[in-house]
């Protein structure tokens, strides 16, 4: 079992036991993740990586609900998620998790407010239109795109998209910020400006679990996890493995 | 291998991949484009093609009509010698023919079957070129009063009831009471005039003009008007037909005038000649119903065309990988262009083949099924001309689906696609096409479908409406004079009481009553029908009835009485009316006790209202009037117990048991004959039906295959809001959203079309505005809602039905 325990905070944010993936088909069975056992705490900066095919973005879909686990359990904040109807994992999804994607996924026909607002239109509580503005133009202050936000998102480069990625998905205070190789289809220095935003994003308290196969930005994580064969490696000295 | 077969094999290849893409557009456009050819091949035989007999242009049908002091025409009717005088006598015509139709009974065959006869003078087969498979046609030996008994038979009797035997120039036919001779079959290729204005079906067996069914008194008589008489002629080259309506008329008018003086109801009435072109006769007015027939087929082909347009569009946005390496390997964009052309061409190939399937089949129906509702289609066949038009619908749709495929590829985009590498800008068919695609589809299936639907509840109404009587296990039977029998009124009716009683003795029988002509005939009308003492005249029409009749047919009584036993045999001054008359000549009081004036002389008191019924291929209720009396027609209706049967050799039998003086001419369930009466709403309910259900359908495929790719293309955008936390029932709601626009686009033009239809065509769509449209309309505004819904919902379901990271697979 992994566990992380950073020392900035105690309160776990994330937690899987014995976390298992198998995609079938008709001829193969193959075994993506095995017994993956993880926990991540509040305030953790956390990075996975590992060779291509490893089970990095399988265990990334997992930690986001975007997939459900062939066995195991899994917990966000303390509630168990391991088994939920598509309706339900998307409502946790709303509340509970950030995703930032390789290639921005923004919507071209939507300004940068309209992107960046689209989780909370998807919020069950229907927060008011004040509240949906207060939110946004908050979170485009901390990824600094507020001048932006008429924009639409193919009148931006790389870099400003990912940062509007980014602020969508702050946009619903999520408990943790899924990354998914954010400066895959960014140029260097896109990609630093990039990597510098979720630095200060985590030093300001946001949780943050981060898929990367460069080592550069993999060691900017405080935790660097290292996936083989569909089972973590390596944990940091820091932490405690069991 | 030559250029071109090496693209011909690339394209069976490509294709071969994609068997569902070649169903599609084989099937959709086989049919479309089948239904196409067989309504343009039945628009140019029925109004361009020349009819098949020599000179046709001069072939006329002369008409005679009986006009009074004021020239208006009072009826149209040969009298027999001025018809057999401008026979022999008249200059004008080249060649002329007499006709009669009847219908008699074949007493030599066992089954003694009943056919469609014609009786005609020997110009009939030189003016309609009619060639014969076996023997010989009519000749001098059959000239006028030669009484050669002969006929010549269809080859279609010739198959059914001689078995195609090889002897049938031995073979004899007996009817009435005279043995003919066969001296001929008609060949398979002949196509008979077959009008619409005469609703006599296709001739079995010919016999000369002499054996006619019109009795020798009313041959001679001066004041007897034949109606089912005919004469055809080709007008001598130098005359145009009113030149010789002008030389006619007087010859024949004044001929009449002489024999009708002392008739003083003809006497001051003339005599007009009409000559009318043969082709205008046998089109009648069904020029309108194949104008319908063509705007409802290309309704249909332009849904059909989007929705093929669509799957080529979608397909070479689909292609546009393989089209970018044969760019970059060098192919020009004509080349490219040859690629997808010849693609089209292979598939519209396949399509059309399907097409000439369907036309054929089409043809088949046509000539089988629809020879009483359309003329001509007796010809239809796949000629020279559906030949050439499945050659230009070929080069056509080629074209124009190679042409809206290409639009797809920007050929500039495609080379620089590989060599940059890019991930991104893969090439669509964009947001503007499929928005247009999709309200040419709504609009244009509105517009079908309510007007389809429209037609169908007319019809639907037409055939449910109640009639009023009970017609079950009721039968009309018929009997005429053996030839050569001369009876008198008072023996016939003798005879017709003993049948009526002879047939209730029969266990099945319920009861039998005499009456003149069947239930659904018009029965006589009336010119000089009034109330006593007033002026105005009704029209009307009536039958003499005996006291079983309203209890046989269940005919519900409103006021007043039935007739009793002595109304009927002391032929009493009563009359029973229906509702309607009722109505009219006592709008608000009881008609029982008006007087009734008939022709100045006679006068009936009204002793019963019976409630309306309904003649089945009659939109208005007409007056009608019951006398009581037996009838010396020798008509009758029996109703049977239920379950009971009884069949036309039974009852050849009893007649015979009863008298031989009578011969069964028509022995028919009512119930049958209210079917034969429907045929024309039946036809129409089932053509509507069936394009509504093809419009829907294709609708439903074409609105399926925009919306599926237009899905298709946002996938990674559904995978997104998926993963921000969209629920199933918002991305449901946002494609449905989203498409609304479009949807609501061509729900406004079909009503912009409905408009313009409605200002250019008012006088035909007058009479279908009303309040009853709005139903209808909701329906199908209901309809085409659901297909669209459905057709938005389903394509979404396997992305909103599975985890999310299956839409978003890819997208990095």
């Amino acid at each position: 079992m992994t566990t992380i325990n950073n020392e900035k905070s105690s309160k776990l944010k994330i937690q899987m036991k014995g976390i298992s993936k198998v995609f079938e088909t008709e001829e193969l069975e193959t075994h993506a993740l095995k017994n993956i056992d993880l926990s991540i705490n509040e305030g953790d900066y956390v990075s996975i990586s590992g060779p291509s095919g490893c089970g990095k973005s399988t265990l990334l879909s997992l930690l986001g609900l975007l997939d459900m686990p062939s066995s195991g359990q899994y917990f966000i904040e303390g509630q168990d998620v391991s088994d939920l109807s598509l309706d339900e994992a998307a409502e946790v999804r709303n509340k509970k998790i950030g995703f930032v994607f390789q290639s921005f996924n923004l919507i071209d026909e939507l300004s940068v407010f309209d992107n960046v607002a689209l989780p909370l239109r998807y919020d069950v509580e229907r927060p008011t239109i004040e509240t949906i503005t207060k939110r946004v133009n908050e979170c485009l202050e901390l990824v600094s795109m507020s001048h932006r936000k008429s924009h639409k998102p193919n009148q931006l480069s790389g870099g400003q998209q990912q940062r509007i990625a980014i602020a969508r998905a702050l946009v619903a205070n999520p408990a943790i910020l899924l990354v998914d190789e954010p400066t895959g289809n960014l140029d260097s220095k896109s990609g630093d400006q990039v990597m510098d935003v979720l630095a200060e994003l985590n030093k300001n308290g946001t949780t943050i679990c981060m898929v990367t196969h460069d080592p550069r930005y993999a060691d900017m994580a405080s935790i660097q996890l290292k996936l083989l064969d569909g089972m973590i490696l390596t944990t940091p000295v820091a932490q405690l493995a069991v | 291998m030559s250029l071109f077969l090496y693209q011909v094999k690339q394209a069976c290849i490509s294709l071969k991949q994609k068997p569902g893409f070649i169903f599609s557009v084989v099937s959709t456009m086989g049919i479309t484009l089948g239904a196409l050819l067989c309504v343009l091949t039945l628009a140019y035989v029925m109004l361009v093609k020349p009819l098949p007999y020599p000179e046709q242009e001069r072939l006329f049908l002369v008409e005679s009509t009986v006009v009074d002091k004021e020239g208006k025409q009072v009826f149209s009717a040969f009298n027999y010698r001025s018809l057999v005088n401008l026979y022999t006598e008249e200059t004008s015509f080249e060649s002329a023919a007499l006709l009669a139709y009847g219908k008699n009974i074949l007493v030599s065959q066992p089954s003694q079957p009943q056919v469609s006869t014609t009786y005609v003078t020997p110009e009939l087969f030189e003016l309609l070129d009619i060639h014969m498979a076996v023997g010989r046609s009519f000749g001098l030996e059959e000239q006028l009063n030669t009484y050669n008994p002969v006929a010549i038979i269809s080859y279609d009797t010739w198959k059914n009831e001689f078995a195609g035997s090889t002897n049938i120039l031995d073979e004899k036919l007996v009817v009435d009471n005279i043995s003919f001779h066969i001296i001929g079959v008609v060949a398979q290729s002949f196509a008979e005039p077959k009008t619409y204005a005469i609703k006599h079906p296709l001739t079995d067996v010919w016999f000369p003009w002499d054996f006619n069914y019109i009795s020798t008194e009313r041959r001679k008589s001066s004041g007897s008007m034949s109606l089912d008489t005919m004469f055809l002629g080709r007008i001598v080259q130098e005359l145009s037909s009113s030149q010789v309506e002008k030389i006619i008329t007087p010859i024949v008018n004044l001929g009449w005038k002489d024999m009708v003086v002392d008739i003083p109801y003809f006497s001051p009435m003339n005599i007009k000649m009409k000559l009318t072109p043969l082709k205008n006769i046998l089109i009648g007015d069904s020029e309108n119903l194949i104008f319908v027939l063509i705007a409802g087929v290309l309704g249909l082909l332009m849904i059909a065309t989007t929705n093929i347009a669509n799957l080529f569009m979608s397909r070479a946005a689909e292609q546009q990988a393989q089209y970018s390496i044969h760019a970059a390997l060098g192919a020009s964009k004509s080349k490219l262009f040859k690629v997808m052309l010849t693609e089209s061409a292979l598939l519209m190939l396949l399509s059309l083949m399907v097409a000439i399937v369907v036309a054929s089949l089409g043809f088949y129906i046509l000539s089988t099924h629809l020879l009483q509702l359309l003329p001509r289609v007796n010809e239809l066949t796949f000629s020279y001309y559906s030949f050439c038009v499945t050659g230009l619908l070929f080069v056509g749709f080629t074209w124009i689906f190679t042409k809206l495929a290409s639009t797809v590829i920007d050929y500039k985009a495609l080379t620089s696609q590989l060599q940059s590498g890019s991930k991104g800008g893969s090439q669509q068919v964009s947001q503007t096409k499929r928005n247009a695609l999709i309200i040419s589809q709504i609009s244009i299936a509105m517009l079908l479908v309510f007007i389809n639907i429209n037609l169908f509840v007319d019809a639907w109404k037409v055939i449910n409406e109640p009639l009023n009587i009970n017609i079950d296990n009721t039968i009309h039977a018929e009997m005429s004079l053996a030839p050569t029998v001369i009876l008198s009124d008072d023996e016939k009716i003798q005879i017709n009481k003993n049948i009526r009683s002879a047939l209730q003795l029969l266990p099945q029988v319920e009861i039998v009553s005499l009456a003149n002509g069947s239930v659904f005939s018009g029965g006589q009308g009336f010119r000089e029908l009034r109330v006593k003492g007033s002026e105005s005249t009704y029209p009307g029409s009536s039958r003499i009835v005996d006291e079983n009749y309203f209890q046989l047919y269940q005919l519900e009584l409103l006021t007043g009485d039935f007739f009793d036993k002595s109304d009927i045999s002391d032929n009493n001054n009563v009359v029973i009316i229906n509702e309607a008359f009722a109505k009219e000549i006592a709008p608000s009081g009881s008609a029982i006790g008006i007087v009734l004036e008939f022709f100045g002389e006679h006068t009936h008191t009204v002793k019963g209202v019976v409630k309306d019924f309904k003649l089945p291929d009659k939109l208005e209720r007409e007056n009608r009037l019951y006398f009581p009396g037996l009838s010396e027609a020798s008509s009758l209706v029996i109703k049977l117990r239920e379950h009971n049967k009884l069949s036309r050799q039974e009852f050849v039998s009893l007649i015979q048991t009863v008298t031989s003086e009578y011969r069964v001419q028509i022995f028919e369930s009512d119930l049958k004959q209210q079917k034969k009466m429907l045929f024309i709403p039946y036809t129409i309910l089932i053509t509507t039906g069936l394009l509504t259900l093809l419009t829907f359908a294709l609708t439903a495929i074409g609105l399926y295959g925009v919306l599926s790719y237009s899905t298709q293309m946002r996938r990674f955008e559904i995978g997104t809001r998926l993963a921000i936390g969209a629920k199933r029932h918002d991305l449901i709601k946002l494609i449905i959203q989203d498409n609304a626009r479009s949807i609501l686009m061509g729900i406004s033009v079909s009503l912009l079309l409905f408009s313009l239809l409605f200002y250019g065509f008012n006088e035909i769509f007058i009479s279908y505005v009303s309040w009853q449209l709005l139903p209808v309309f909701v329906f199908t505004l209901a309809v085409i809602s659901t297909i669209s819904f459905i057709a938005c919902y389903l394509p979404l379901r396997q992305y909103i039905n599975q985890p999310a990271i299956h839409s978003l697979k890819g997208s990095e």
